[in-house]
């Protein structure tokens, strides 16, 4: 039943390569995608949710999605373990953030030389991958996170003590607000989508899956493993450095302290939650942990309100250990992600009645 | 019988009729505090917060915070923000949507985050906060604060003063410090081997990284070096890792613990005996002091705060800088009640009220606060305890702290 929702429901027939290759192959699917498209970018002039905070959620999320679907691609589609993402966001979030606050450069000019910059680092720790494979491999990419922790802290005076970044702008419009800044990081957003999408339908997609589902007989196959695990790694740390233009410009505010272990860690947990290998579940899993997360924000200072008999910090706390337990039932019931669950629902409404 | 009880219902319905108005009648002003409730600072913040929101509870049953103009109850509002500036800056975003008028935190490197949000939303900040760089903005005021930097730095001035009177034992003067890699240390030491140098001291550094266990050899270096006294800038568990190791050393160097943590913090972690002789600087009054050293009205009356509130757990000293923090809160909407009807009290309104804050004493707790233009440091003092037999006492007197500023970034 669930393999039937990774092909095209019946009577669509792909009878040129160009309709094929089509990411959406019905016309509902594409009505959809445009009316979801519009909703979301419609989202600040709804009232009700156009609120700062909700959209601040919204613009994290999206960010989120950005740096996870770089791991996905990475870590999902490449079989390369990477625990130290947030160190990656944070070299871009920093190239971007002194560009902009020191030299004077635009936002926009800025993206994509930090995209590169954590790019080139990212290449740097992805070279023991050549030889190093899982928690190895793991360990490595620890290194960075605390090497490059490090640097920030002792290297750089003001990244240890932060340092104001001035809002994007183009022409007169200074992108300073929630409102305001959500069109620049949902286009991001969706762009970024957009390319993963294709990336992994492409020659390197096709080339991180064979790596990652046997690399030895990729490499029987003429797949180049090395050059292909650094683009990997290159293609990864390169979301995280866009990823982290998009957050400092959207906080207006660049400090070592919002880049933690604890943050690749919530990264890595995104996607393994939304499904390893998905790009879908990667949307799915940064949601999920994101709503989660706010639920243990919004309702934690309401449960140490009402549980008084608790000591101290003991009720907010419960609701990590909720959370933990969740974490725990979905890997127990569902591992493999939500994006398989996704796939399931898929499935049975297109075969309903007969989904037997 | 129908005659009977229709007066009295009628008057009960009448008297439900009134309720919302009489409610209404009453205005409220919306306190909003952001902490880390979570997370590995939750035990501080945790504290901070309960102190503040106690003495806002406290005052709302004696009828609310009233002046000249009318009277106003407090509604307190809580985020947690998990030490994460991004979750931080969601979170006002969101107290801001729920009429947030003032809002107070405890410590934490983000507050430096949000200093454009509450400056163009108007919303002033009270802190107690020591992890803030410094109190550069004309919306924020501090309730015992003078800049993480100013920590060591009066410390070594403190130390250099007794030096002096001791008759400048060993020519030159020697200290240490000993710090763990965490974000906020770097700013306890900024440019410090200048303000050394003016000073004549002579400090030398060592670091240890969070987690370990043993920070022996950091402190048999700074032995070699010939320091005579080493101050600790860590939190609670690297403090007890620290004096844990100089006991392992028998290490007889006095060593002094900066306000990232209390002493009171460091007893309850490591133990009384762990903790015997170790020094800590306060600038409000300690609620673990030794039981023979007379109480102010502001310490008397946070001990009920807490017996009342939190009486089965173990007094931390850290409410009692939260009370701080809610004494000046309330001052200030009192001042602002001077001059503004309740129902127009918002964060403009208190901001002018904290600008009139003069000579405040806070029942004790710390020295008089006042605030004047380009300075709301708070009391700029500080005074230096001991631990002994598991409670603090005195080994110096209120001391004016050093007053050295980040140069804003």
């Amino acid at each position: 039943m669930a393999r039937t929702a990774f092909y095209p429901p019946s009577g669509v027939y792909a009878d040129t390569y160009a309709k094929d290759m089509r990411i959406m192959k019905t016309r509902a699917q594409r009505v959809l995608a445009a009316l979801g498209l519009v909703l979301l970018f419609a989202l600040p002039v709804i009232p009700g949710v156009n609120a700062a905070y909700y959209l601040r959620l919204v613009i994290g999320s999206g960010i989120a999605v950005i740096v996870c679907l770089g791991l996905n691609i990475l870590t999902g589609y490449c079989g390369q373990l990477n625990v130290g993402q947030s160190a990656f966001v944070m070299v871009g979030a920093f190239t971007s953030g002194m560009l902009s606050a020191f030299a004077g450069w635009p936002f926009w000019a800025s993206v994509v030389p930090a995209g590169l910059a954590a790019s080139a680092v990212g290449v740097v720790f992805g070279i023991p991958s050549v030889r190093l494979k899982g928690l190895y491999l793991a360990l490595t990419t620890l290194g960075a996170q605390v090497i490059l922790g490090w640097i920030a802290l002792y290297g750089i005076s003001f990244t240890a003590a932060g340092f104001e970044v001035p809002p994007a702008r183009l022409g007169g419009v200074a992108f300073d607000t929630p409102q305001k800044f959500f069109y620049v990081a949902m286009g991001f957003t969706v762009l970024m989508t957009f390319f993963a999408r294709n990336l992994m339908r492409s020659r390197l997609g096709r080339a991180f899956i064979a790596i990652r589902d046997n690399d030895r007989a990729a490499e029987a196959m003429g797949i180049d493993i090395f050059r292909y695990k650094l683009l990997a790694f290159a293609i990864c740390t390169f979301y995280a450095g866009v990823g982290g233009a998009l957050l400092v410009h959207h906080m207006m505010w660049a400090q070592l302290e919002s880049f933690t272990l604890q943050d690749s860690v919530w990264y890595l947990a995104m996607v393994i939650v939304g499904g390893l290998g998905s790009i879908e579940g990667t949307i799915f899993g940064v949601l999920f942990i994101t709503v989660l997360k706010e639920l243990v924000l919004v309702v934690g200072p309401m449960a140490h309100d009402k549980l008084k008999f608790l000591p101290m910090g003991a009720a907010s706390g419960l609701l990590l250990v909720i959370i933990g337990s969740i974490a725990i039932l979905f890997g127990v019931l569902e591992p493999r992600g939500m994006a398989h669950r996704w796939s399931l629902v898929k499935a049975f409404y297109r075969l309903w009645p007969f989904g037997y | 019988m129908r005659n009977r009880t229709s007066g009295p219902f009628a008057l009960a319905l009448a008297a439900i009729a009134l309720l919302p108005a009489a409610a209404a009648a009453q205005a409220e002003v919306v306190v909003a505090n952001i902490s880390a409730m979570t997370g590995p600072t939750s035990g501080t913040h945790m504290m901070c917060q309960s102190g503040s929101r106690d003495y806002l509870e406290h005052l709302n049953q004696q009828g609310g915070i009233a002046g000249k103009s009318g009277k106003v109850k407090v509604k307190y509002v809580a985020y947690d923000s998990q030490y994460v500036a991004a979750k931080a800056k969601d979170g006002f975003a969101r107290l801001l949507e729920q009429k947030m008028a003032i809002w107070t935190q405890c410590a934490s490197g983000h507050s430096d985050a949000l200093v454009t949000d509450y400056e163009t939303a108007k919303v002033p900040l009270v802190t107690g906060s020591q992890g803030i760089a410094s109190l550069y903005s004309d919306w924020a005021y501090g309730n015992y604060h003078s800049g993480i930097a100013n920590m060591i730095r009066t410390w070594m001035v403190w130390r250099k003063a007794e030096w002096e009177k001791a008759g400048k034992p060993g020519g030159t003067l020697v200290l240490g410090a000993v710090t763990s890699d965490e974000p906020y240390v770097p700013l306890a030491l900024w440019d410090i081997d200048t303000f050394a140098q003016q000073q004549g001291v002579k400090l030398v550094k060592e670091t240890f990284p969070k987690g370990t266990t043993d920070a022996g050899p950091q402190l048999l270096r700074l032995k070699n070096a010939g320091a005579r006294q080493i101050y600790v800038i860590a939190s609670a568990p690297g403090a007890v890792v620290v004096l844990k190791s100089a006991k392992a050393l028998s290490l007889d160097i006095p060593m002094t613990q900066c306000a990232a943590a209390t002493l009171g913090d460091v007893i309850a972690l490591g133990g009384v005996e762990l903790a015997e002789g170790y020094q800590g600087e306060y600038f409000f009054e300690p609620m673990s002091k030794a039981p023979g050293l007379a109480d102010s009205a502001g310490m008397k009356l946070a001990r009920e705060l807490w017996a009342k509130n939190h009486g089965k757990e173990a007094p931390n000293d850290m409410y009692v800088n939260g009370v701080l923090s809610g004494m000046v809160i309330a001052e200030g909407i009192r001042q602002a009640l001077e001059s503004v009807p309740p129902e127009k009290i918002n964060g403009e309104a208190i901001k002018r009220g904290l600008d009139r804050i003069s000579g405040f004493d806070a029942q004790g707790l710390t020295r008089p606060i006042s605030y004047v233009k380009d300075d709301h440091i708070g009391p700029k003092q500080v005074r230096y305890w001991v631990v002994k037999k598991g409670l603090v006492t005195p080994v110096s007197d209120w001391m004016a702290t050093t007053t050295f500023r980040i140069p804003r970034k």
